[in-house]
């Protein structure tokens, strides 16, 4: 009897603490959203010409300069790839699914493989994005996200010209070879557009 | 071309359902399902329930994107991210109301505490909100199959309340068939032995048990996000 009282005392301690920490998570990001919202356009201001891109907050001052640094030893030859790149974005949430780990290792593995050059001159870029982070859900509505997706997008100038959802993602799973063959045919072929 | 488009519904629906990351509300859908494992009809009757509870989900989502064009990427995140958190909290508690370890508390007004009730007591009926609680918790994978898949398809075919039905009954199948073939193996060897109320008894306990586990996983994966 006595271990029956202990097992639903401490269930109930854990349901109670898990309302309390799902309450806690709702309600406190959303103040530090709010300083990071401040922070991001503060950040845009400083860099006009990014500002129509929706990319994390942290880069729109990391590029610029890493633009200037690179333009700087041969402007001339440089100045068209510098122009566009290519950035694969891997849309997760918080909680990692095995299937979807997979997926992002895959997309991150076969951009490793096949664009290890492009990745060099920063033509292309792989980031993985937490779109439950606050500053990131802009990217679901962007995106029109509806699960964990990779999702290729074509900058030029510092503006979106097009992007595309890699949605057979999901089907190719299962077999590698497809899935790095389908993530290289897509990459190719915006890499060629720009 | 309709016939293609009904098999593709079943098929996006099993694939749903035999994907890991809905595993562990399927373990807790058989054994709530098989809870009366005596009875064969029974955990068929609250098999077709389940599934009929699963497919109301799929119909009401269904129509409310094919025809009222609500914003199909706000649902997916708003679905995924706060019923999974609210359904650990939820199976624990039902747990503890299997196992005896709690009452449904008296100061609910009678109506609902007889719903409540049986939806504890009664396996039977309490597999209809079970199907729809645990389609609405939508994980990565079923939201690829359901809103990547599914939903594409049924806007083009205008069909709000068919594919989903079929959808919904694809991904009930394969715990259906579980529950059933579990129940047809068990009653087989109870007939053997006439031990029919002890061991409902245990399977009582048993999917009480099950629901608490379930639901500890839940609130650790979705919650303090640990797992």
């Amino acid at each position: 009897m006595d271990i029956r009282k202990l097992i639903k005392s401490l269930l109930f301690i854990f349901v109670v603490l898990s309302f309390a920490v799902l309450i806690y998570k709702e309600f406190s990001p959303k103040s530090e959203s709010n300083v990071t919202a401040v922070a991001a356009t503060q950040g845009d201001k400083t860099s006009v010409p990014e500002k129509s891109l929706p990319v994390p907050e942290s880069q729109p001052s990391k590029e610029p300069a890493t633009k200037q640094k690179e333009k700087a030893p041969s402007p001339l030859t440089e100045v068209k790839s510098q122009n566009f790149k290519v950035i694969a974005y891997y849309f997760h949430g918080t909680f990692r699914c095995s299937t979807c780990r997979t997926i992002e290792e895959y997309s991150h593995d076969a951009i490793q493989t096949y664009f290890a050059k492009e990745l060099g001159n920063r033509r292309l870029e792989f980031r993985p994005v937490n779109v439950e982070e606050p500053e990131n859900k802009h990217f679901i509505q962007d995106y029109q996200l509806v699960t964990r997706s990779l999702v290729l997008s074509l900058v030029s100038d510092g503006k979106e010209k097009k992007w595309k959802n890699l949605p057979d993602v999901w089907k190719l799973v299962r077999d590698k070879d497809k899935f790095f063959q389908y993530v290289k045919d897509e990459v190719e072929k915006l890499l060629k557009e720009s | 071309m309709e016939l293609i488009l009904l098999a593709s519904a079943v098929w996006l629906g099993i694939l749903t359902s035999v994907s890991p990351c809905p595993l562990a509300s399927n373990i807790a859908a058989v054994s709530f399902i098989s809870q009366r494992i005596t009875q064969r009809n029974t955990v068929f009757l609250s098999g077709i329930l389940y599934t009929l509870g699963r497919s109301l989900t799929y119909i009401v989502l269904g129509v409310l994107i094919v025809k009222t064009l609500v914003d199909v990427p706000i649902l997916s995140d708003f679905l995924q991210r706060y019923v999974n958190k609210i359904l650990g909290i939820v199976l624990i508690l039902v747990g503890m109301v299997l196992l005896d370890l709690m009452r449904i508390p008296i100061s609910i007004p009678s109506v609902s505490e007889n719903v409540a009730k049986k939806l504890a007591e009664r396996g039977t009926f309490g597999s209809l909100p079970l199907g729809i609680l645990f389609a609405l918790a939508f994980c990565p994978v079923s939201a690829a199959l359901f809103f990547g898949g599914l939903i594409p398809i049924a806007v083009k075919a205008q069909s709000g309340i068919g594919l989903p039905l079929i959808y919904g009954i694809g991904t009930g199948l394969p715990v259906l068939l579980f529950a059933f073939l579990v129940a047809t193996g068990t009653s087989y060897i109870n007939n053997l032995y006439h031990r029919i109320t002890k061991a409902e008894f245990y399977t009582k306990k048993a999917t009480g048990i099950i629901f608490i586990l379930v639901g500890i996983y839940y609130a650790l994966a979705y919650i303090f996000e640990i797992v």
